[in-house]
């Protein structure tokens, strides 16, 4: 096994731990948390390409590490976008989780803007 | 088994142990300080896949302002009156056999990869000396798939945009909210006064030798976003009011610098986004300069959140 | 500059710099409301989805009028080491549709978020406009990208612009509904990004047109195509 396909299989277990935890947690910031693993996995497998298209005397792929940058950086925007969105949730509802139907929301947050 | 391949073994066990424990930590602090953890171990990995860039960025990005980002959140959070009911058992079930058919899934297809790899590292290198730059992943960056490096900036700053429409309306134009200490400790003042003429010099300097060596404008500007935010949460500086106007022109001066160029290539070379051969490297490194005080900004200020009081005059 | 591999390369054709122009212009709109602080921001919105229109008008013209496609590689780097600009007869007409569905809520909406003369900036008209501003160019770039990997940046602007719209409004309902969408479109674009990676992995390229070539030569064709990877 060379070091690229054991990264690989460890970027395959890291996007199922992400989905997982994207699915099963209920708070809001352990699914952003969960969707940040996923998408390091992601990030993972292209970096595994990069590896393997090793060639003329440069030691990766150029081209998905130049991906994998800018996916970290947006990744991050949408990060700080859906925690500013939760903060805000929280400050209107005091909830920290999304449900899926607003008729079981109890009334005392009833007040809108 | 060589000794490297033994290391690289435990270190993906390592990564893989601590993505597990941060997905069923109980608490979410926790589980923030273990995404920490994990972010550093995985710039490691970065390293043993040979993306030195990559590794960097995502110890500054990944490891840095995304845990400062969800610390801050954490702190912020009121905890609800009634407590959180965890989902139950028959969709983790479910959920768990659809993660384990996606892993295996994933994993057939890292197993039979072909010998042989299609890449375009030959006609990257080729095409290296044309573009003016001595790093290929910049060259990437900012010569060959510029349209997607300004994209990327318009959505920082988009993104930007959206976090402070969520502000209140009376608030519209204030200080952002970040928590900050209400009495900063000792050791936390002189930290503050310590790294951040480090840190500003090591931002600098990474996006200097970014265009020879791995580095680059967004790597050096989370470094200036990061010591920025120290200097403010240990109140040695007041957080900015989001309307001034040093804070505006620094937000637009990268992305409007990368846009000029890449439309004076219209005129000057024979495409947007194309540089004129003889001036290539110092117009990339205006660029980059120019971005990565933009980007320290943009990524400083997402930190940051939206504007929750006026500025006191 | 490219081996022989596939035909379609095509080069930048007269009318290409329309292509650019029409994903350029609202980014010009975005960062001059930043800079300005909001002040014009309503009068610059309107203005460039006008001037946006014609260029659409025009990009629609030309696609008729030569019959073929309208084509700007960027930078001039070919794919599939750069990027390709391509508009197809489909791809023109939904740029024109965008333009003018985006103008007309421009219209709209100045009773609405309109700004009053003099008066400072309100925070829900400000966003809208640099939102929709963001809007337009994002959905232009989504019709008129040909690398897979351009459309994902174009898709995440889609969803940064369009869930802060949402919640524009501030009530709570509205929120909830904003809070929903965003971790749908998260984890539709973190799945966009796993089938990117497998089929970069698969074929070394990401340009749409290539990949057409190279996804119907089948398996041959990949080992020449990695073995091409491979010489010096």
């Amino acid at each position: 096994m060379s070091s690229a396909a054991l990264f690989g299989y460890c970027g395959a277990v890291l996007v199922g731990l992400g989905l997982y935890g994207l699915i099963t947690r209920a708070e809001v910031l352990r699914k952003i948390l969960s969707f940040n693993v996923l998408g390091s996995g992601v990030f993972l497998l292209f970096g595994v390409f990069a590896r393997r298209g090793a060639a003329a005397g440069l030691g990766a792929d150029p081209v998905p590490q130049a991906l994998v940058i800018t996916g970290i950086v947006v990744a991050f925007s949408a990060t700080a976008l859906a925690v500013a969105l939760l903060v805000r949730l929280n400050k209107e509802t005091g909830q920290i989780i999304v449900t899926p139907d607003d008729s079981e929301e109890s009334g005392e947050q009833g007040a809108t803007r | 088994m060589t000794l490297i391949f033994a290391c690289e073994v435990v270190l993906a066990g390592l990564l893989l142990a601590i993505a597990t424990w941060t997905i069923v930590a109980r608490t979410a602090f926790a589980a923030i300080v273990l995404f920490m953890v994990y972010g550093l171990l995985l710039a490691i990995v970065w390293v043993a896949l040979s993306a030195v860039d990559v590794a960097l960025t995502e110890a500054a990005i990944g490891g840095g302002v995304t845990s400062m980002l969800l610390m801050g959140a954490a702190t912020r959070l009121r905890a609800p009156k009634t407590p959180v009911a965890d989902v139950g058992l028959p969709l983790k079930i479910a959920a768990g056999l659809l993660c384990a058919l996606v892993t295996t899934v994933l994993g057939a297809v890292v197993f039979f990869l072909p010998d042989v790899a299609p890449t375009l590292a030959p006609l990257a290198k080729d095409n290296l000396a044309a573009s003016g730059l001595g790093n290929p992943v910049a060259a990437v960056l900012f010569v060959f798939r510029a349209l997607d490096t300004l994209l990327e900036k318009v959505v920082l700053l988009l993104a930007l945009v959206g976090v402070w429409s969520l502000a209140s309306d009376e608030a519209w134009g204030g200080v952002p909210g970040l928590p900050v200490y209400a009495r900063p400790g000792p050791i936390l003042v002189f930290l503050a006064q310590i790294l951040p003429p480090i840190g500003i010099i090591v931002g600098i300097y990474m996006f200097w030798a970014g265009a020879t060596q791995p580095g680059g404008a967004f790597q050096g500007g989370t470094i200036l976003a990061a010591v920025w935010l120290l200097t403010m949460m240990a109140r040695l500086q007041d957080l900015p009011a989001i309307n001034a106007r040093w804070l505006r022109l620094l937000l637009v001066v990268g992305p409007t610098a990368f846009l000029a160029i890449g439309l004076a290539g219209f005129f000057i070379a024979d495409s947007f986004l194309a540089y004129p051969p003889g001036i290539a490297k110092p117009l990339i490194i205006v660029v980059e300069a120019t971005l990565t005080l933009s980007i320290g900004v943009t990524l400083a200020l997402l930190v940051a959140g939206p504007p929750e009081r006026l500025p006191q005059r | 500059m490219m081996p022989d591999t596939t035909s379609f390369i095509d080069a930048t054709t007269t009318d290409g710099y329309l292509l650019v122009l029409v994903i350029v212009l609202p980014v010009l709109g975005i960062l001059l409301s930043l800079a300005l602080g909001g002040k014009f921001i309503e009068r610059i919105t309107l203005a460039l989805l006008l001037v946006g229109l014609c260029v659409a008008i025009a990009i629609f013209a030309a696609v008729l009028r030569s019959d073929q496609l309208v084509v700007y590689v960027v930078g001039n780097w070919q794919p599939p080491l750069g990027i390709a600009l391509r508009a197809d007869g489909i791809s023109a007409a939904m740029v024109l549709t965008i333009a003018v569905i985006v103008f007309a809520i421009g219209l709209y909406a100045r009773s609405e978020f309109g700004q009053q003369k003099g008066a400072a900036v309100t925070r829900s008209s400000y966003a809208f406009w640099t939102l929709l501003l963001g809007i337009w160019s994002g959905l232009n770039a989504v019709a008129l990208g040909d690398d897979l990997f351009n459309l994902y940046v174009a898709l995440e602007l889609l969803t940064f612009a369009a869930v802060p719209l949402v919640c524009v409004k501030g009530y709570e309902a509205t929120i909830k509904a904003a809070m929903r969408y965003m971790l749908f479109a998260l984890i539709g674009s973190v799945l966009y990004l796993l089938g990117t990676a497998l089929i970069y992995g698969t074929y070394g390229t990401l340009d749409i047109t290539l990949l057409a070539d190279r996804v119907q030569d089948g398996r041959l064709a990949m080992t020449r195509i990695a073995l091409k990877g491979r010489k010096r």
